[in-house]
C-alpha cells in the first residue's frame, strides 16, 4: 500500500467512502455509546460501526433505536457519562432537533455526523444543506467537511472541541450526501495511539453515575435563572472559534493536516471571492486554480467555510479586508424561506457590514445544488464573472440568484431568454451585465475519467472502488463517485472514477470528459435514456461486456467512426459463469486494465490479491481472464463461438415511448452470429 | 403471544418466581424508614403522584443501590426541579416529553459502557424511568415500547393521573370513558371522553416486559414491594401507579384515601402483577386485591367532578360499569379458585 510520510508518522492511505471515514472518526475517538437509526445517505456510517462492534473490533455500546428522536435522546442521555455519537440526515436530523436543544442547553458534548440531504417536500434523497440549516439555531457546533478525509478528521477534532472545558457543547460534522458520503477516495487513517494522544478519554464534569454529589439535569428554570443560563450557553459557544483554531493547529502538528475556521483557496489578494461550505467547493477549487493569474482576471479565491456555527464573523471580515476583496458571491445549497438572503449569505453579509462598514465588499447570493443538483465547474465560472460585475459597480440583485433555472439565468444576452415577470423586475440588472470571456475559457483536462454504465446489482461500485485502491497504491489520486438514486435492482446506473495522475493537488471535480466508458451489459446500448457516447472524448475507449456483438457492430449501432471511439469487447459474463462467480465485475476490472494502462496491471494485481471480494481465488482468476480476453476489433473477428443466444424478439422489443423516435435506427439491425 | 398462568394466591407478596429470594418487605411502616423527595416540591395539596414518587424512591433506596432517574417532562418533573432539585441523593436526568424510554435506554447504555471499561460496578446502580400517562400512553409510547422490546435492565414507572395535568387537564390515552377534560369537555352533543383508555400493562407485556405491576400510593407496602421486585428482576420492568389529581379530577384535596379506596372497591383500578418466564413463554398473573363487597362504579364517579356530567346519564354509567366488568372478567379463574364468585356480574364478590 501507498505509504505517505507525514511528519513523524507513516500513514497508509485507504480507500474509504465519506461515511466510512466518519465511522473511522468515531472509532478512533473511542466513542463508547453509539445509538443509530438508518436514513439515507448517512446510513453506511452506522452500518460500518455496527459491523465493527459485532465483530469485536470496536468497543462500543450500540443501541438499535426506533427513531432518530430516540437516537438523539440516547446520545444526550449517555453523553452525560460517556463519549457518545450518532449519524443522521435530512428528516432524521429534523426529527432530532427537538431534543438536540437539550444537548446544547445541558452542556452535553456528544457528536453527530450528518450526511447532508434535502428535506422536502417534495421528497428528495440527494445532497444539499437544508437539514444543516434547519438545525442552526439549536446551539450545536456545526463543522463542514469537504471530503472523506475532512469528515474523519473533523469527527476527532469535533470531540476535542466539544469536550473542551470552556465549550462543553454538542457538535455536528456535515458532509454533502452522496457526492461526499458515497464518494470513495484515499483517506489517511491516523494511528489509534496518536489519536489517543490528541483526544484524551472522556471526562464527565457532572457524572450521573456517581454516588457522591448527585446531580439533576434538565431542571426547570424561571426567567431570571433561565436568561442567565442561556447567556452562559451563548458565552460557551462564543469560545468555540478559539478552540477550533487551537484544536486544528494541534491536529496539524500531530497528523500533518492543519485546520482553521475556514480555508482560503486562491490568491492572497483576491478581489473576487466565492464563499461556500462543504463538498461543492471541489468544483470551485478547480476553477479558481484555472483562473488564478490569468490575463484580465483580478485576484480570485474561494472562502471555504469550515465552522458555520458559531459563525466566525470577525475572522471572516478580517480575512476579506486583508485581501482587499471587492465582491463576494455567496454560494449555498439551502434556503431561508421568507428571508432576504439564505443563511450563509445572511451571516456573511451581517458580519462584513458590522465589522467593515462602508469598506465591506458587495455581497450577492447564489442558490444552487439543491436536492443533489450537480454543482459544476461552469457554475463557478459564472459566479466569478458575476463577482467581477459586482466589483465593477454594475447593478446586481438584492435577492438570491438561482443556478440552472432556464427562465431566470444569471446572465442573459437577450430579453427573450428571461421570464417576462422577472425581466420587469430585474431587466435593468440583466441589461447592464457584462459577460467576460476570460472567465469562460474551457478548463484544462488535468484528470482522466472513467464512467461505468452498469445495472444495479452487477457490482460496478465494488470494482470501481477496487480500481481506486489499486490506483492509490500506484501513487495516483483517485476518486470514485457512484450515482445513487432510488433505482431498483437491474436499473442502469453510472459509476464515475477520476484519476489524477501523480497529482500534487487533490482534484475532486469531474470534467465529465470520459477517457473510458464501460458497459457492463450490452443491452445498455439499446437504452433510450442513455447515450453512452455522451461526454466520451474523441478517440476515447468504449469497453463492452458482450459475447454476441463485435466491436464493428457496436460502432455501427452507435453510428460512430473508428476515430470517434475505439471499441473493445470482453465476454465478462462468460468468464464469470465459467468460474462460478455470481458477479461479472471482477472480469470487467481486469478488462479495464487492458484498455487503461496508466495503472499497471501487474502492480494493481498486488493490491487485488489482498482486497478482492470472496471467493478470492476465483475473483483473481476472473480479473486475469478479463484482462486476457479483452479484445479489440481484430481479436473479436477471430472469435466465432457464440454461447448466448438471444432471440431477435427480445432485442427488438421497445417500450411504447416517444423518446424512441430519437433513437438510432441502426439498433434495429442487431443480428445474431 | 404468551401462556397465561394465574397465581392462586391473592394479595401482595415479596416473593416472585423470577427471584431466588423474596425482596425486603418493610412492613406497613417501611415507607418512613428513608426519604424520598426532599422538601420544597411544588405539588398540589392532595397530589397522589408526589406520594407515589416518594414511595418509589424509598423502595429503591432500600435496595442499597444508587438511583439514577430518567424522568420525562410533566408535573412530576416540573414540581420537583423548578429552580432547585427535590431529588436529594438521586441522580436525575430530565430530557424531554416524548423520550423517557430512550433516555432510560441511553443511560443504561452509558452504565454498560462504564461497567465494561471497569469504571464502576453495574450492580451499584438502578436505572428508573418516570413519566406521566401522557408521556407514556401517547407521545412517549414508541420510545417506551422499544425500550421494553430491547430487553434492557431497568424500571419504568408510569404515574397515571389519567390526563395531561401539567398542561391543564387535557384528555390523554389513559383518560377514562366519559371524563370531562378541557379537550374532551362534557358537551351537549358529545358527552366527555368517548374513548376507552388503553392499558399500559397490556402494551408492556405485549412488548416483552419481564415484570409488570399496577400499584397505588395508598397501598404503600404493596407498591414498595413491587418496585423492589422490579429492581431485582432482570430485564425491563414496568410499574404503573394510580395517582390522584385533585386539580384535574376536581375532587376535594382531603379525599385522597377515599378516592383511591373507592377505585379499588369499584375495581376501577385493579392491583395486580405479571411476571414473565421467558423460557416457557409464560406470564404469571397475581391479583393483589379483591374488594370485600360489590360497589357500583357510581360511588367512585360521584366523588369527582370530572365525572359529574356522566353521572346524570345512566347509560354512560352502565357503559363505565361494563368496561370495568369486562376487564375484571380476566380474573375469573383466580376468583373461582378462591371460592369467590366473580361470575357474570360481580354482585356477590
Amino acid at each position: 500500500m501507498n505509504v505517505l510520510i507525514r511528519g513523524r508518522f507513516a500513514v497508509v492511505a485507504t480507500v474509504l467512502s465519506g461515511n466510512s471515514a466518519a465511522a473511522w472518526g468515531f472509532r478512533l475517538s473511542r466513542v463508547q455509546c453509539y445509538p443509530y437509526y438508518p436514513i439515507t445517505p448517512s446510513t453506511s456510517c452506522s452500518e460500518q460501526i455496527s459491523r465493527w462492534v459485532n465483530d469485536g473490533a470496536m468497543d462500543t455500546v450500540t443501541i438499535n433505536a426506533e427513531s432518530e428522536h430516540s437516537a438523539a435522546s440516547q446520545i444526550i442521555a449517555a453523553g452525560k457519562s460517556v463519549r457518545a455519537g450518532t449519524a443522521t440526515s435530512s428528516k432524521g436530523l429534523l426529527y432530532m432537533i427537538e431534543v438536540l436543544e437539550n444537548a446544547a442547553g445541558a452542556s452535553i458534548p456528544c457528536g453527530l455526523f450528518i450526511g447532508n440531504r434535502a428535506t422536502g417536500a417534495p421528497i428528495n434523497i440527494w445532497g444539499d444543506h437544508s437539514d444543516a440549516y434547519a438545525m442552526r439555531d439549536s446551539g450545536v457546533i456545526q463543522l463542514f467537511a469537504a471530503d472523506a478525509q475532512e469528515a474523519l478528521d473533523n469527527v476527532i477534532q469535533g470531540y476535542r472541541i466539544a469536550e473542551d472545558l470552556s465549550v462543553r457543547l454538542p457538535f455536528a460534522v456535515n458532509l454533502r450526501g452522496f457526492t461526499g458520503t458515497h464518494a470513495y477516495e484515499g483517506v489517511e487513517i491516523p494511528e489509534p495511539a496518536d489519536v489517543d494522544g490528541y483526544l484524551f478519554p472522556f471526562v464527565p464534569l457532572y457524572p450521573l453515575f456517581a454516588t457522591e454529589k448527585p446531580v439533576t439535569y434538565g431542571a426547570m428554570l424561571s426567567g431570571n435563572f433561565y436568561r442567565r443560563h442561556k447567556r452562559n450557553q451563548m458565552a460557551a459557544i462564543s469560545n468555540v472559534p478559539e478552540i477550533v483554531l487551537k484544536a486544528g493547529r494541534e491536529f496539524g502538528e500531530r497528523f500533518g493536516r492543519p485546520y482553521g475556521l475556514f480555508e482560503w483557496v486562491g490568491d492572497e489578494k483576491a478581489q473576487l471571492v466565492i464563499a461556500l461550505m462543504g463538498e461543492s467547493a471541489s468544483a470551485g477549487e478547480a476553477v479558481t486554480h484555472h483562473l488564478q493569474g490569468k490575463k484580465g482576471i483580478p485576484g480570485v479565491a474561494l472562502l471555504k467555510l469550515r465552522l458555520f456555527s458559531p459563525f466566525p464573523a470577525r475572522e471572516i471580515a478580517r480575512a476579506l479586508a486583508k485581501a482587499g476583496t471587492k465582491a463576494l458571491v455567496v454560494f449555498e445549497e439551502g434556503l431561508h424561506h421568507g428571508a432576504v438572503f439564505p443563511p450563509l449569505a445572511q451571516r456573511i453579509a451581517t458580519a462584513i457590514h458590522l465589522h467593515l462598514g462602508a469598506d465591506a465588499p458587495k455581497v450577492a447570493s447564489v442558490i444552487g445544488g439543491l436536492g443533489g443538483s450537480e454543482v459544476r465547474q461552469q457554475h463557478f465560472q459564472l459566479m466569478f464573472n458575476l463577482a467581477d460585475n459586482l466589483a465593477e459597480g454594475r447593478p446586481y440583485r438584492t435577492e438570491p440568484y438561482w443556478l440552472d433555472i432556464e427562465e431566470d439565468p444569471i446572465f442573459a444576452e437577450s430579453e427573450k431568454e428571461v421570464a417576462p415577470a422577472l425581466w420587469k423586475k430585474w431587466g435593468e440588472v440583466w441589461k447592464r451585465q457584462a459577460r467576460k470571456e476570460q472567465y469562460f475559457r474551457p478548463l484544462p483536462k488535468d484528470t482522466e475519467e472513467i464512467r461505468i454504465y452498469s445495472r444495479a446489482g452487477q457490482g460496478a461500485i465494488t470494482s470501481a472502488v477496487g480500481f481506486t485502491g489499486a490506483g492509490i497504491q500506484c501513487g495516483h489520486q483517485l476518486l470514485t463517485v457512484p450515482a445513487f438514486g432510488s433505482e431498483r435492482r437491474g436499473a442502469i446506473i453510472t459509476t464515475d472514477t477520476l484519476v489524477n495522475e501523480r497529482g500534487k493537488r487533490k482534484i475532486r471535480s469531474f470534467n465529465r470528459a470520459w477517457d473510458v466508458v464501460i458497459l457492463y451489459d450490452d443491452t445498455i446500448l439499446s437504452s433510450p435514456a442513455h447515450n453512452v457516447l455522451e461526454g466520451l472524448k474523441e478517440g476515447g475507449v468504449l469497453l463492452v461486456n458482450t459475447s454476441r456483438l463485435r466491436s464493428a457492430k457496436i460502432r455501427e449501432i452507435l453510428g460512430a467512426s473508428e476515430s470517434r471511439v475505439r471499441v473493445f469487447t470482453v465476454p465478462a459474463s462468460e468468464v464469470a459463469q465459467g468460474l462460478g462467480l455470481s458477479h461479472l465485475n471482477m472480469a470487467m476490472l481486469g478488462a479495464l486494465h487492458r484498455v487503461y494502462e496508466k495503472i499497471p496491471f501487474e502492480k494493481a494485481l498486488t493490491y487485488y490479491e489482498k482486497h478482492v471480494p470472496r471467493p478470492r481465488e476465483a475473483s483473481l482468476e476472473a480479473i486475469q481472464q478479463g484482462f486476457q480476453q479483452t479484445a479489440d476489433r481484430q481479436a473479436a473477428s477471430a472469435k466465432k463461438e457464440r454461447r448466448f443466444v438471444v432471440s431477435n424478439d427480445f432485442l427488438d422489443w421497445r417500450p411504447q415511448d416517444h423518446s424512441l423516435d430519437l433513437w438510432p435506427s441502426a439498433l434495429e439491425e442487431i443480428q445474431l452470429g | 403471544m404468551y401462556n397465561v398462568l394465574y397465581n392462586r394466591h391473592i394479595g401482595p407478596s415479596p416473593h416472585s418466581f423470577l427471584l431466588p429470594e423474596p425482596v425486603v418487605d418493610v412492613g406497613d411502616y417501611g415507607a418512613i424508614l428513608t426519604t424520598g423527595l426532599t422538601s420544597g416540591h411544588q405539588g398540589c395539596t392532595g397530589c397522589g403522584m408526589v406520594s407515589g414518587t416518594n414511595q418509589v424512591l424509598r423502595a429503591l433506596k432500600l435496595t442499597g443501590k444508587h438511583v439514577v432517574a430518567s424522568i420525562g417532562t410533566g408535573c412530576n418533573e416540573v414540581i420537583t426541579t423548578q429552580n432547585t432539585s427535590c431529588w436529594g441523593d438521586v441522580s436525575v436526568d430530565h430530557n424531554n416529553f416524548p423520550n423517557t424510554g430512550a433516555t432510560l435506554s441511553g443511560n443504561i447504555a452509558a452504565l454498560n459502557a462504564l461497567a465494561r471499561a471497569g469504571a464502576l460496578s453495574k450492580d451499584a446502580f438502578v436505572n428508573v424511568g418516570m413519566a406521566g400517562d401522557g408521556g407514556t400512553y401517547d407521545i412517549g409510547l414508541q420510545a417506551l415500547l422499544t425500550w421494553i422490546a430491547r430487553g434492557e435492565d431497568g424500571i419504568y414507572v408510569c404515574l397515571n393521573n389519567q390526563a395531561y395535568m401539567n398542561t391543564g387537564i387535557q384528555g390523554s390515552g389513559a383518560t377514562p370513558y366519559g371524563t370531562h377534560t378541557t379537550t374532551t369537555p362534557f358537551g351537549k352533543v358529545i358527552r366527555g371522553n368517548q374513548r376507552t383508555p388503553q392499558y399500559l400493562p397490556d402494551l408492556a407485556l405485549a412488548a416483552g416486559a419481564s415484570y409488570v405491576a399496577t400499584a397505588c400510593p395508598v397501598r404503600h407496602r404493596d407498591l414498595m414491594i413491587k418496585v423492589q421486585k422490579a429492581a431485582a428482576i432482570e430485564g425491563p420492568c414496568v410499574v404503573e401507579i394510580y395517582s390522584v389529581c385533585p386539580e384535574g379530577w376536581k375532587s376535594e384535596t382531603d379525599v385522597f384515601h377515599e378516592i383511591t379506596e373507592l377505585a379499588l372497591q369499584t375495581r376501577s383500578w385493579v392491583l395486580f402483577e405479571a411476571e414473565r418466564d421467558r423460557k416457557s413463554n409464560t406470564v404469571l398473573f397475581t391479583l393483589n386485591h379483591v374488594p370485600q363487597e360489590y360497589v357500583g362504579v357510581m360511588e367512585y364517579l360521584k366523588l369527582q367532578e370530572r365525572f359529574s356530567g356522566m353521572t346524570e346519564f345512566s347509560e354512560m354509567v352502565e357503559r363505565a360499569q361494563e368496561i370495568i366488568e369486562s376487564r375484571w372478567s380476566f380474573w375469573k379463574p383466580v376468583l373461582e379458585a378462591n371460592g369467590i364468585n366473580g361470575g357474570d356480574r360481580a354482585h356477590d364478590l
